[in-house]
């Protein structure tokens, strides 16, 4: 609270004017898709979009959860499955190789930083065809493998992950560390990780937003719908209307509202990472 | 791209091993069951409730041939998909639903030769003729006929009577209808800045076709009468400022101002008739379909019927079983009742059979006609019986069709006239043709 | 234990120790991603050729530098690479500023304050791109959307899908998206830094504002560094929005707008995969070059 007691009382005023104009921006478009959810499909194109016609969103959201034999739930499971592991395993790597990329100087260093950055700079279009046959190589196509596995590899993310072991772990204190006698892999544990916090959860939950919202892997990899993500599955209902004599948009909308609930869960969940006031007292 | 040296490439890395050990083992493949009956697989971007009753009723009639559905979440996606497994030539599926002309997928190699396995079924009368050409490329089929879905037109009644403008017979009619209906804010038609099908349509229905084959050469020719007899009709809807522009993207829009009068003229096909009738509010019952508008020196009434069909893969090891079923799926009276919707009372439009009329009243939906239902059965049946395919395209097809996107835009906002587009057209397609080594005359 | 071998050899230890910290990741990286760019790469110094009617077995020829050529002399590539470069210099520093004034509230504020809006700010980030583009595509509508109407309330004519303002459009369109994405890596940034660093510059008495421009702002250098960077990146190769709005306005945005919309095209409608190989490579010089020229203005090098 320290931050807050400190400012004055006309800084705070305009910090909080400041916040909400931005939380409007944010929010304020989402209004339609709520108002949307509610409407019959006849309504959402022929009813103002910004109010309310006839309340129709039980009757959607039964259509949602028993379309297809409540297939929307296997791929709700389905995407939970894949963010997950995903996202876990590719903290766990990317953290991992972040801090050691930050903390230590060894040989082909430079190299290993300049191919990250440079996978960046690649289009994704070069590489469907290429990465198709490796992974029919490797046996991976139409397995949850295709999907989790290859997200364990995040350039971004080990790039994120050296910039906040940078900004958050003082050399000095991993020399302290290892005069009293710790072994690197300990520090890492102890030390590294923890101060690190912060810096890991942002990187997992964007790592697990980008897999919640990720459809492109999933429509070149998996076959079978059973195994689609949430938004796959989305991206092929509202695609129906092109050119089926039916038209999915009212089920999108309320799916995407549905769809978003477990990342806010998460987000709240990670809500304490990002407390302000981490002291390098605390930690000694 | 080279199999072997991804294979090779990946061998080298340590990990490979342990990789394929955690990845589970694709299910055996159709190959591997040589005894026992044969699976085509097909794949589809249809809604799953189209699909699965289909196949359903394949398999309880069929011993050596099962079918297995894998459902692909759109075109492009299935088109992406498709490449990738003709690339990697493993579990390369038998049937899939089309996702552009036959000799431009063709010419990009993705497709199978089948004109010796599904030869013996053109003598059967099973299908429609017409129909054959959307299959071909060359005089060899290299997917099995789907047919084509009758063009006629709609028109918003209530709004042209209240005008006092006569119901057009012919593409002049609908201009001279467009400048009455100007003058109260009304749009004869709507030709979307993307699509140029509209002006495609008229081509065929003029007779025309862009590409030809001339021996072992393609003649090349945009600027043929029918072409321009074409170019005319849009020329002059664009120039009398007597079309919307409303685009297909932005849907509520689409639908509202459809469904408000201010559009009153829509060439359309029995698939879409659906979708109108879930979305319209306002203007339900107010619509009246009629025959599509003819050409005034037209000898005999004609819709453009250009088909589509189910392709055969490159890479497919069951070709003669996939074409058995293909035709199956396309003629027979059981797929076709198979596809019956509960729901919507409608089944999937039988486009490649010759008489398709036991199945037109299905077609037809409830309320968007209102009084005038009873009419679309014989506006269907006329359509169907007129429908006629002169249409050729070449190997570059979906490259030109791209160019010509960017020229229907151009043609629709009045950047350049329709004549100017089809002459670029003409230069581009033979240019890139030769460029490609193709032999090309025009 | 180490010590007793001498400083040297002990460095060295950690050193390998340290290293293997980025072992699991690095064979996996050279896997999934090393492996299919080199083939990508083969894939650029091929041409494939018909013959006949062009409906045969293609043949494949070697082709050198060839396709590369072609590119560099490839006006409508480079008229799309410019186009988009000129959006980039324009959008980027915006979008920029405002992630980073954004993440400096939140950081201002107090956490109780913090926790209310956190949620709030990274909806839009978490709106999966196809929403956001329903959501959009209402909201721009000349015809149904509130947008147009509002503005006209103002005196201002505005219609978002035409060739004019297609830019405004798309820069607001990914605005929206990005600028919680970057305000989230940047405000964690800020979240590691200990607090006393602030506290005792406040004692000095310096203003809030003060402490942010002259103490947080440098601070988080480096992850900006790495936002901006990553903005570049997108922006250069801008595809999905451009996409959509070729719908809208294909007077304007044509096959050929962006460089990946070329690329594309290229390779899924006129069939040349070989050539937009090649394009892709060029592509990504170009974006490098573009990092390299930033970092070197911001004085930061990469491998620092």
């Amino acid at each position: 609270m320290s931050t807050a007691t400190a400012a004055r009382p006309r800084t705070r005023i305009a910090v909080i004017m400041g916040l909400v104009a931005f939380a409007v921006y944010s929010v304020a478009p989402v209004w339609w898709l709520v108002v949307a959810a509610t409407k019959s499909q006849a309504d959402l194109y022929t009813t103002n979009g910004l109010w309310f016609a006839e309340f129709r969103l039980w009757d959607n959201l039964r259509g949602l959860f028993t379309y297809q034999d409540g297939i929307f739930l296997t791929w709700m499971g389905n995407t939970l499955l894949y963010g997950v592991a995903g996202t876990a395993g590719m903290t766990l790597v990317c953290v991992a190789c972040g801090y050691g990329l930050a903390m230590y100087r060894f040989r082909g260093r430079g190299v290993m930083m300049g191919a990250i950055i440079g996978s960046f700079l690649v289009p994704g279009a070069l590489l469907t065809i290429p990465s198709f046959l490796l992974y029919t190589d490797l046996n991976l196509v139409d397995t949850p493998w295709a999907i989790i596995l290859p997200s364990f590899f995040s350039a971004f993310s080990v790039y994120l992950a050296k910039v906040y072991a940078e900004g958050a772990i003082p050399p000095e204190l991993l020399e302290a560390a290892r005069i009293d006698g710790a072994g690197e892999y300990r520090i890492f544990f102890s030390v590294g990780a923890r101060l690190m916090s912060t810096g890991a959860a942002t990187i997992f939950l964007l790592g697990f937003v980008g897999s919640w919202n990720s459809f492109f892997g999933p429509l070149v990899y998996l076959r079978d719908q059973h195994k689609w993500p949430v938004m796959l599955g989305l991206y092929s209902w509202l695609k129906v209307k092109v050119d089926n004599s039916t038209d999915l948009t009212g089920l999108v909308v309320v799916g995407s509202i549905i769809s978003l609930v477990p990342m806010v869960a998460l987000m709240i969940s990670l809500q304490r990472y990002w407390r302000s006031g981490i002291t390098l007292g605390s930690l000694r | 791209m080279n199999r072997t040296h991804v294979s090779a490439l990946a061998a080298s890395l340590t990990l490979v091993t342990a990789l394929t050990g955690c990845g589970a083992q694709e299910p055996a493949g159709p190959a591997a069951t040589a005894s026992g009956p044969v699976t085509v697989t097909w794949w589809s971007w249809d809604e799953s409730k189209f699909l699965d009753p289909v196949v359903a009723k394949f398999n309880a009639t069929h011993d050596r041939i099962k079918l297995k559905v894998v459902k692909q979440a759109d075109n492009p996606g299935t088109a992406a998909n498709l490449r990738n497994v003709v690339a990697a030539g493993q579990d390369v599926p038998c049937l899939v639903k089309s996702f552009g002309e036959v000799p431009g997928l063709v010419g990009e190699g993705l497709l199978a030769d089948i004109t010796d396995a599904f030869r013996p079924y053109t003598t059967q009368g099973l299908y429609n003729e017409a129909s054959y050409a959307g299959a071909k490329a060359g005089d060899r089929f290299f997917g099995i006929p789907a047919g084509f879905s009758p063009s006629f037109m709609m028109i918003n009644r209530a709004v042209y009577d209240k005008h006092g403008v006569a119901v057009p017979k012919t593409w002049d009619d609908v201009i001279a209808a467009g400048e009455k209906l100007k003058k109260h804010g009304v749009y004869v038609m709507n030709l979307a800045g993307e699509d140029p099908s509209t002006l495609v349509n008229l081509v065929q229905q003029a007779g025309g076709s862009w590409y030809a084959i001339e021996g072992d050469s393609w003649k090349v020719d945009f600027l043929s009468p029918a072409s321009l007899k074409a170019a005319d009709v849009v020329q002059r809807l664009v120039d009398g400022d007597l079309v919307a522009n409303q685009t297909y993207q932005d849907r509520p829009a689409l639908i509202s101002y459809f469904d408000s009068g201010k559009m009153v003229s829509l060439p359309t096909q029995t698939w879409q008739l659906g979708n109108y009738e879930l979305n319209f509010k306002k203007s339900l019952g107010d619509w009246q379909p009629i025959d599509l508008p003819q050409f005034a020196d037209a000898p005999a009434f004609v819709t453009p019927a250009h088909g589509g069909a189910l392709l055969v893969p490159k890479g497919c090891p069951h070709i003669e079983e996939a074409v058995a079923a293909g035709v199956w799926m396309t003629t027979s009276k059981d797929a076709i009742d198979a596809s019956y919707q509960q729901d919507t009372k409608q089944y999937s439009w039988p486009g490649a059979v010759p008489d398709p009329s036991p199945w037109i009243d299905s077609a037809v939906p409830e309320k968007l006609f209102g009084e005038r239902r009873g009419e679309a059965k014989d506006v269907i049946l006329k359509a169907t019986k007129a429908g006629r395919d002169p249409w050729v395209v070449g190997p570059n097809y979906t490259g030109v069709f791209s160019e010509l996107q960017d020229q229907w835009a151009k043609i629709v906002t009045k950047e350049i006239t329709v004549r100017q587009a089809l002459e670029h057209l003409q230069k581009f397609t033979v240019d890139d043709l030769k460029s490609k080594n193709v032999n090309v005359r025009g | 234990m180490a010590i007793t071998a001498g400083p040297r050899a002990w460095r060295r230890t950690a050193a390998l120790q340290g290293a293997s910290f980025t072992v699991p990741f690095f064979l996996g990286f050279v896997l999934f991603s090393v492996v299919p760019v080199v083939l990508a790469l083969r894939e650029s110094l091929f041409t494939q050729r018909s013959s006949g009617l062009g409906f045969g077995p293609k043949t494949i020829e070697f082709a050198g530098l060839d396709n590369f050529l072609r590119g560099l002399a490839d006006a409508k590539f480079w008229a799309g690479m410019g186009r988009v470069g000129l959006f980039a210099a324009i959008s980027i520093p915006l979008i920029q500023v405002v992630s980073v004034v954004m993440a400096l509230l939140l950081d201002a504020a107090s956490r109780r304050v913090a926790a209310r809006f956190r949620l709030p700010l990274l909806i839009p980030y978490m709106i999966p791109g196809i929403v956001a583009t329903l959501i959009w595509i209402y909201l721009y509508s000349p015809d149904v959307g509130p947008l147009t109407p509002f503005l006209a309330l103002l005196g201002i004519d505005a219609d978002f899908y035409s060739g004019e303002l297609i830019w405004v459009s798309i820069g607001n369109l990914m605005a929206w998206g990005a600028i919680g994405f970057n305000m989230l890596i940047v405000y964690a940034d800020l979240q590691s830094v200990p607090r006393e660093i602030f506290e005792s510059a406040r004692v000095d008495g310096a203003s809030e504002l003060r402490v942010a421009w002259s103490i947080k702002v440098p601070m988080i250098r480096r992850s900006l560094v790495l936002t901006t960077v990553l903005s570049i990146i997108g922006t250069l190769q801008i595809f999905s929005d451009p996409m959509l709005f070729r719908s809208m306005t294909p007077e304007t945005v044509t096959r050929d707008f962006t460089p990946i919309m070329a690329i594309y095209d290229w390779a899924f409608a006129q069939g040349d995969f070989n050539y937009a190989a090649a394009l892709s490579i060029i592509l990504a010089l170009v974006v490098g070059a573009a990092s390299a020229v930033f970092y070197r203005l911001t004085n930061k090098a990469p491998t620092s």
